[in-house]
């Protein structure tokens, strides 16, 4: 009987958890698509900020997602696509791209956004092994100190292009390194929404494995979780979401830590419920500072990253802060 | 003389280190062979760095499988289980290791819960055998705490607890009890006894407290820098001799 009430009382609460982040993230697509620099004429409405919408809700399920899968990959809360430099490696792949003859155009450089991604992801993967082998202690700030290293390495190589490049070019790559939805077309947002759905769903279907690997990378393979494949498949898949988001929507920060450390406090870590809601609050979130950002100094637009990254960053130290006190 | 309930069968497995560059923690094992009857506990006993981890994790498919690095065979009831795929290696044989953790938000009950994720039980099966395993392993009262907020001997019965709920043939437990005070290490060496005999399992259990072996294994492997020096009732290996061969400089304990 008591077990029976508990879980009706765990269904209701999933219920009201989906329920809420459902109306929320209507109601911030409306304000997205209501309020903007001009006034809302119909044709502003469906030609400029439908699309727009419509990325950054893809981009942002994919970066909240690929977060919260990242940081169970590496065993670290404060893993993102973002502080692990995947996303400065996806950037130099469309840069890659871009200087091999293809144009800003969103289908010719998803696939060299994604190998940049894939190939930094491998750097960290490899280097996560290493770590753990060697059994150092140290490894969660270790990970995330080369992660920070590869950031580095790859604007450094962003910079460099920018140095050379050609001056046209320079000008549209500038907002899109902060993050930039505003290029966005209909055709090329649906398909970013579309395949990011199908990869979030890819990865869903791994919810018992990643809930194994909570308690480490041991003990998942000793309840019977093929570590391996697991951890090539998920970065496999999680490249490919960063190289859309990338290519999508340049590099924003932040979503892929701030979404799910919230919904994991929210309703637990299992990932059943925690990657469905994450792609919602990951939506919302970046539909949200997306408006924001074109909202705040109209008619004048600040790059979506920098927004992102101005609420992001102080509550990353706010979150260390947090964890040194618990240790100690 | 043949043995009727033999359930694990390890034959001259050993294990050596490839390139010399290659980064790891694992020693050296050379032909080590022994057999595990059902409901029998042996303790693996032995110097720091005598390949007793080794042999477990080996055993448990941690350590991935080269030809070169690996030979010999692990088998139980006529299956190869260093070849098993692991989910069936894992309703066969379960590690536990000294420290049961998560770096994420995780109450013990679902932290236990895991256990039986690749189990084939039906959701309210798997709730009673949740709830059995946390009350075996005395941490009922902490079933809502986060795993996290927990001491070191806390987190290793609730560790135990998570082996039981996946309920193994054979479970290996590498220091598993080593932060337990002498109480819950006492009352949790009977719970051990009294599951290998319910369920007529077998437990392997690496440890460095001859006193808990004494008390709780059957027998006792003893092993150096990889190889077996003794196999046998945990009484005759616990004998001076014994002792005085493999740990010459402690004089006490003879």
């Amino acid at each position: 009987m008591a077990s029976q009430r508990i879980s009706v009382k765990k269904t209701n609460r999933r219920f009201f958890a989906y329920f809420w982040s459902i109306l929320i993230l209507v109601l911030v697509i409306l304000i997205a698509l209501r309020w903007g620099a001009s006034v809302a004429a119909w044709e502003v409405v469906l030609d400029l900020r439908v699309p727009r919408v419509l990325l950054a809700l893809g981009v942002g399920m994919g970066l909240a997602v690929g977060g919260a899968v990242l940081q169970v990959l590496f065993s670290n809360p404060l893993c993102e696509p973002y502080i692990l430099g995947i996303s400065s490696g996806s950037a130099v792949g469309v840069v890659i791209g871009l200087s091999s003859g293809l144009s800003w155009n969103f289908g010719g450089l998803v696939g060299t956004s994604f190998l940049g991604a894939l190939a930094f992801a491998g750097v960290l993967y490899w280097a996560s092994h290493r770590i753990h082998r060697s059994g150092l202690g140290k490894g969660r700030s270790v990970l995330l100190l080369i992660g920070v290293m590869l950031g580095f390495l790859g604007n450094s190589l962003l910079a460099l292009w920018l140095a050379l490049g050609d001056p046209t070019e320079i000008q549209n790559a500038s907002t899109w390194f902060f993050g930039d939805l505003s290029r966005a077309r209909l055709s090329g947002a649906i398909i970013v929404v579309t395949l990011v759905v199908v990869i979030c769903a890819a990865i869903c279907s791994w919810s018992s494995q990643l809930d194994a690997l909570l308690l480490g990378e041991e003990e998942a393979s000793a309840i019977g979780v093929d570590v391996q494949l697991m951890q090539k498949t998920l970065i496999g898949l999680t490249s490919i979401l960063v190289g859309l988001c990338v290519s999508g929507g340049g590099v924003i920060g932040f979503v892929g830590l701030l979404v799910p450390h919230g919904v994991r406090r929210w309703v637990g870590a299992s990932h059943r419920d925690l990657l469905p809601l994450c792609a919602l609050w990951g939506a919302i979130a970046l539909v949200f500072a997306d408006w924001v950002s074109r909202w705040l100094w109209r008619p004048y637009e600040l790059p979506v990253g920098v927004v992102t990254a101005l609420v992001g960053a102080p509550c990353l130290i706010g979150i260390l802060l947090r964890d040194v006190r618990e240790v100690d | 003389m043949t043995v009727l309930t033999g359930l694990l069968d390890v034959e001259h497995l050993t294990y050596s280190w490839g390139k010399s560059s290659d980064v790891g923690r694992e020693s050296t094992l050379r032909k080590v062979s022994f057999g595990l009857l059902a409901g029998e506990i042996k303790a693996i006993l032995g110097p720091n760095g005598s390949g007793k981890s080794t042999l477990l994790r080996l055993m448990s498919g941690l350590i991935p499988l080269s030809p070169t690095r690996c030979k010999g065979r692990v088998r139980s009831r006529g299956r190869d289980l260093l070849t098993l795929p692991s989910q069936s290696r894992a309703s066969v044989i379960s590690y536990l290791g000294s420290d049961f953790n998560s770096e994420f938000p995780l109450t013990v009950e679902t932290a236990v819960a895991l256990g039986g994720l690749f189990t084939s039980q039906s959701p309210s099966g798997r709730l009673e055998t949740v709830q059995a395993a946390l009350e075996r392993c005395l941490c009922q009262d902490l079933r809502h705490q986060d795993l996290r907020s927990l001491s070191g001997g806390q987190r290793q019965l609730a560790g135990l607890a998570r082996a039981m709920v996946q309920s193994p043939e054979i479970l290996l437990l590498d220091e598993s009890l080593s932060k337990m005070d002498l109480d819950h290490q006492h009352r949790i060496s009977q719970v051990l006894r009294e599951w290998v005999r319910d369920k007529n399992s077998a437990v392997l259990w690496v440890s460095h407290d001859l006193h808990l072996a004494a008390q709780v294994a059957d027998s006792a492997l003893w092993l150096r820098a990889g190889e077996k020096i003794g196999d046998g009732r945990i009484f005759e290996m616990l004998a001076p001799a014994m002792l005085k061969q493999v740990y010459p400089h402690a004089g006490g304990l003879n």
